[in-house]
């Protein structure tokens, strides 16, 4: 393999809509408009191998949507997925359509459902390989599997256990099993310990880590826990309503948090060490993506909007070591931390 | 303490009884609650925390019941009370606000109605003037426009809102206690702190007692005044929050705080516990926590320790506390 300095997955201005129109005869006899949901609306990022990079939100934001067009479950609407120079929406060839999928591979939040009941195990982990086809022989199959169950600290025995046996976090030892099987480069885990107790948690973010260490792994990681976030990027990116408000450095992010949004979030964060207990709440709530506020998606909740704010949509701008979309920032308006 | 606890709970076992076997889920647990209180509950999941909160509210479903203590509201045993009178004290003296909004809302019934046929159903009231009520209610909560809000269904609203909603629902009948389970879970970060930051503020201005039930330290924090730690189906630790949340003194809260992902710094690898906590059926003899314990003692694997005091206002249920280790 050619080995370059291009980033392993970029997004290139990558837009995925949702029509959730009412069916057509309603949309007629009301006299209803076509609704569209705008769930990811134009963004563009990039990773490198070996690195994290997290995208964090609250609901509705979008960053699923993106983590589900970077495994190629969906088709963007506008824009493209480049993984390793292959524009991954537009693999024609069955072979190259499977070097993508086994390349690329991905850990849900809910470990309950994301694994077959009727399975063993060892069958679970082992798909994966059988399907694309890797591994030749019944012998060969079953130590790829003892493997990467001790990889994921689980022991050879529990191969043969069905899912109900184990718990939230063995479970989820048992999917990323799974996603290793097809000795993958790049990863996106999808809230992969938001239905975790914390200290099972801690167990399975430390795990991730020694698994990219040790593997040279890239991490798509989402999640809407910012300390989860600080704790395993190299870089974040913050969605609001489809779009980045800010992307930077991890570290910087946290300790110079520059969009109003970011702020915010980190504001409202409890944290047990710190309680700041008489402060303000955040305003308001997330407005609806299909009836997005005009201009800057944040002004109604923004303490720093002004009229430029409600009319003109602001564009990433570096700011820092990092890229920032706000009015306010770019005219130096913002209070200092 | 000379004034009557508005909530004790005095040495409560939750047993699950079947044909051939018991198992305890709950056991042990007393605590006490005063009036304008906030007590959090905190624990991982099969801790016993919700089966506590549905303990007091009468709510048990067989095979589970109360096999051993007793629970007082205001001094007077409501463990034992037969369901009519245990329906009017629910309701009417105890609040109830679950983890998810829509699940605890009717989404045939607009949230008015609800609202006026909750205070109806406890107070004796016209319904113009449960209506009344109700808006103002609702503008207590934070609902903007209450009173065109007033008719509108539960779907109509976000999960924030609903969640308002349904403190309102709660707080309707001006109870002595409010029991909060997971309130904030279902709710993204920016909302979570207007809502508890909502519920501790109606409830003190209400003298109400809260019981706060959540997993996340970061929530209790800023919200409780006291916590109790529970681990296995028992209270390890009970304390001030500041005392507990910077100074943990059983080894299994220190550990939870310490395997909490942080916003100011960032490590390496997080703490964490080794192994998980055990299934019901399967405790280990003494200490529960033993197995997974990194300081633990002989004592430990023979005796199950008992709430001790372990530092100015905590008391933690660790034989390191006890009476011999502290001598060495």
């Amino acid at each position: 393999m050619l080995r370059t300095d291009r980033p392993l997955l970029e997004a290139r201005n990558l837009g995925k809509y949702f029509d959730v129109s009412q069916p057509w005869l309603t949309r007629l006899l009301e006299r209803e408009p076509r609704r569209i949901l705008k769930a990811v609306d134009g963004i563009d990022f990039n990773i490198a191998r070996g690195e994290t990079f997290s995208l964090v939100g609250e609901s509705g934001c979008g960053k699923t949507t993106v983590g589900r067009l970077a495994v190629g479950q969906i088709v963007p609407t506008f824009g493209a997925l480049v993984f390793d120079g292959v524009d991954v929406h537009r693999l024609r060839q069955r072979t190259e359509q499977r070097q993508f999928r086994r390349r690329i591979q991905i850990i849900f939040q809910d470990p309950y459902a994301s694994l077959n009941p009727r399975w063993r195990v060892r069958e679970t982990i082992a798909e994966p390989l059988r399907v694309l086809g890797m591994l030749n022989g019944r012998r060969a199959v079953r130590e790829r599997v003892d493997e990467l169950l001790q990889q994921v600290g689980l022991s050879p025995e529990d191969g043969t256990r069905y899912p109900h046996e184990f718990s939230g976090g063995q479970r989820q030892r048992i999917s990323i099993a799974r996603a290793l099987s097809a000795k993958p480069d790049f990863i996106v885990c999808d809230e992969p310990t938001s239905s975790l107790d914390v200290s099972v948690q801690a167990q399975i973010l430390n795990l991730m880590k020694d698994l990219q260490r040790n593997l040279g792994l890239a991490y798509l990681f989402i999640s809407h826990n910012l300390a989860v976030v600080h704790q395993m990027s190299d870089r974040i990116g913050v969605m609001y309503l489809g779009r980045f408000c800010e992307v930077a450095a991890a570290d910087e992010l946290f300790s110079r948090p520059r969009h109003p949004y970011t702020r915010l979030l980190l504001d409202a964060v409890p944290d047990p060490a710190a309680p700041r207990r008489e402060r303000e709440p955040a305003l308001g709530e997330v407005p609806s993506p299909i009836n997005p506020p005009a201009g800057c998606p944040f002004h109604p909740r923004c303490p720093f909007a002004d009229p430029r704010c409600s009319n003109e949509v602001p564009r990433l701008r570096p700011d820092g070591g990092g890229l920032v979309a706000c009015h306010a920032v770019e005219e130096k308006r913002l209070p200092r931390l | 303490m000379t004034a009557v606890p508005t909530l004790e709970i005095e040495d409560l076992r939750v047993e699950f009884v079947g044909r051939d076997r018991r198992l305890t889920a709950i056991d042990g647990v007393s605590l006490q609650i005063a009036a304008g209180e906030v007590l959090g509950l905190v624990g991982e999941s099969g801790a016993g925390k919700s089966l506590t909160g549905t303990a007091i509210t009468g709510l048990l479903e067989p095979p589970a019941r109360i096999t051993r203590g007793c629970i007082r509201l205001d001094g007077r045993r409501i463990d034992n009370l037969p369901d009519a009178d245990l329906r009017h004290v629910r309701g009417r003296e105890i609040g109830v606000v679950f983890q998810d909004p829509l699940t605890s809302l009717n989404p045939l019934y607009t949230i008015g109605r609800q609202l006026v046929e909750t205070i109806r159903t406890h107070i004796d009231v016209s319904s113009a003037e449960a209506r009344g009520r109700a808006v103002h209610l609702l503008g207590q909560v934070g609902l903007p426009e209450p009173g065109k809000r007033f008719d509108s269904f539960p779907h109509e609203f976000s999960g924030g809102m609903r969640q308002r909603v349904v403190i309102a629902l709660a707080l309707c009948a001006n109870p002595r206690l409010v029991i909060a389970d997971e309130p904030t879970t279902a709710l993204d970060v920016s909302i979570q702190a207007q809502i508890t930051g909502l519920l501790k503020r109606l409830c003190r201005e209400r003298r109400s007692a809260v019981l706060l039930i959540t997993h996340d330290m970061g929530v209790i924090a800023e919200t409780a005044d006291r916590v109790a730690v529970m681990y296995a189906g028992r209270i390890v630790e009970i304390g001030h929050v500041r005392d507990v949340v910077h100074s943990p003194m059983h080894p299994y809260t220190q550990g939870l705080i310490a395997s909490i992902p942080r916003l100011e710094r960032r490590t390496d690898r997080l703490l964490q516990i080794r192994g998980t906590m055990p299934p019901l059926g399967d405790l280990p003899v003494g200490c529960a926590f033993h197995p997974r314990c990194a300081q633990v003692i002989e004592r430990c694997r023979e005796q199950a320790p008992h709430l001790m005091r372990a530092s100015g206002t905590t008391t933690a249920a660790c034989w390191l506390y006890g009476p011999c280790h502290a001598e060495n």
